[in-house]
């Protein structure tokens, strides 16, 4: 085997198709085990509904454009998708109900404990939605299956209610993605996505109103009733919602007239979405 | 078919995703083999990669690239395995040529002993994007697609990696002649 044989034809040859059988046993026990593995289901909810409690906070929330900081879990949205929680909202009025939203947490805000070391995380500073916050390197030991370089996408642009709330197709799907800062953990099939949002409040809108309203239109799987722990983030009080179906948690804090949300995007991640709450600091 | 099938799993139907499963499943061993040069190995990342693919298909937004998409997550799972295998120090149960590849009269048993040894000096990603032009026989642009990287980087790849290939031929062949002289 020389040189001027064609090493080409030869890897054409060489590697060629021999046949390969996987055997059956190896899909019978994938098969088994995805029987105990749920779908990684995502969702950047965003108040796309218009409000349907109040005439003049439609007015007011449809008018007031909204500053997002997203930082939690990001799902690939699919469109036309009506069962998964990633499920697109659709344009037509929804018969499905509504979740509901719990009252405010009664108890006293207190921080949970964060088993995950933050030692070595890097600064992260977002003039545009103004707070900093602290990010792994990598995803070493910290949830995904494999390690890569921690991908930090800051936004390009401000989220919008007008321009955002309609993430039915793969390309407005796209231009919400762009509003948000994202941190990606982990490579390709094993990523967490970190994600946040802040949005101004209309003035007169309630907290438990304003997010009455970012709940709706989630579809079925993630109808459930909303329940709320208290929780502090650069010591403002807030709250995390700890039974969402869709597969991520997500906190909001509201202060000054906007509220600021954080959320990750994979199952039982919680400390993790701690650890990243924990490093937070708003610019104001 | 398969955006059905595909749109149907992502819904969580799992009798759908198994026949995707085993409608992809012999070339995912293919690939997986060719990559990692071992039989079980090719295995474990299979099955992983099926795992995943469940897992993470509701993020998966355009159901017609789900072949490219599956390939590309068990590349992914060929690399780890790989990484694996050197932090463990594994002794790497090799695959034999023989066994491997259906005899051909155009390669000699001793050519193809010595691709193999060559191959395996590849790194894993070089190995990857052989077996996606030479066993696939994906063009660059569809390389690209599945990696996840430009077509322009996909060409430079393939291109290094033949070079590379054939540089660890070359090497493989001085090495057999001289241990041919000192005998």
């Amino acid at each position: 085997m020389t040189q001027t044989r064609d090493i080409e034809r030869l890897l054409d040859t060489w590697l060629g198709d021999d046949g390969s059988t996987l055997p059956d046993r190896v899909i019978d026990a994938s098969l088994a085990q995805i029987d105990t593995t749920p779908q990684r289901r995502v969702l950047i909810r965003v108040p796309w509904r218009i409000p349907t409690f109040n005439n003049h906070a439609r007015m007011a929330l449809t008018a007031v454009a909204a500053v997002v900081v997203v930082v939690g879990g990001i799902a690939l949205l699919r469109p036309g998708t009506s069962s998964g929680p990633g499920g697109a909202p659709s344009s037509a009025p929804s018969t499905e109900p509504s979740p509901s939203v719990s009252p405010s947490p009664s108890t006293a805000p207190s921080p949970a404990p964060s088993p995950v070391s933050t030692s070595g995380w890097l600064p992260f500073s977002s003039d545009r939605y103004g707070y900093q916050i602290r990010y792994p390197p990598t995803s070493t030991g910290l949830g995904a299956i494999e390690t890569a370089a921690t991908m930090v996408t800051p936004a390009s642009r401000d989220w919008s209610l007008e321009t955002d709330k309609d993430i039915e197709s793969q390309a407005a799907f796209d231009r919400t993605l762009a509003a948000v800062d994202l941190f990606v953990l982990g490579p390709d099939g094993s990523q967490i996505y970190v994600y946040a949002f802040a949005a101004s409040v209309p003035p007169g809108m309630s907290e438990d109103e304003w997010l009455t309203t970012y709940y709706e239109g989630r579809s079925t799987v993630c109808s459930q009733a909303v329940e709320w722990q208290p929780i502090t983030i650069d010591g403002r009080t807030g709250r995390l919602d700890v039974n969402d179906r869709c597969a991520d948690e997500q906190a909001f804090v509201f202060f000054d007239g906007r509220v600021y949300s954080f959320g990750i995007g994979q199952p039982n991640q919680r400390a993790l979405l701690e650890a990243f709450l924990s490093t937070v600091r708003f610019s104001q | 078919m398969d955006r059905d099938l595909v749109e149907a799993a992502q819904r969580g139907d799992r009798e759908a995703f198994a026949i995707l499963a085993r409608t992809h499943g012999d070339r995912l061993f293919g690939i997986a083999k060719r990559i990692l040069r071992d039989h079980d190995r090719a295995e474990d990342a299979v099955q992983q990669t099926l795992v995943i693919a469940w897992r993470e298909l509701p993020r998966l937004r355009d159901p017609d690239r789900f072949g490219a998409w599956l390939h590309r997550t068990l590349i992914n799972r060929c690399y780890a395995e790989t990484a694996r295998a050197r932090r463990l120090s594994v002794v790497v149960r090799e695959l034999s040529p023989a066994g491997s590849v259906a005899p051909d009269e155009l390669i000699s048993v001793a050519d193809r002993d010595q691709l193999e040894r060559g191959f395996r000096r590849l790194p894993p990603e070089q190995r990857a994007i052989l077996v996606l032009r030479h066993y696939l026989g994906l063009e660059p642009a569809e390389i690209a697609e599945t990696l996840g990287i430009p077509d322009g980087t996909a060409r430079s790849r393939l291109h290094y990696a033949h070079r590379a290939m054939r540089a660890a031929l070359e090497a493989d062949a001085r090495s057999s002649a001289a241990e041919g002289r000192s005998a």
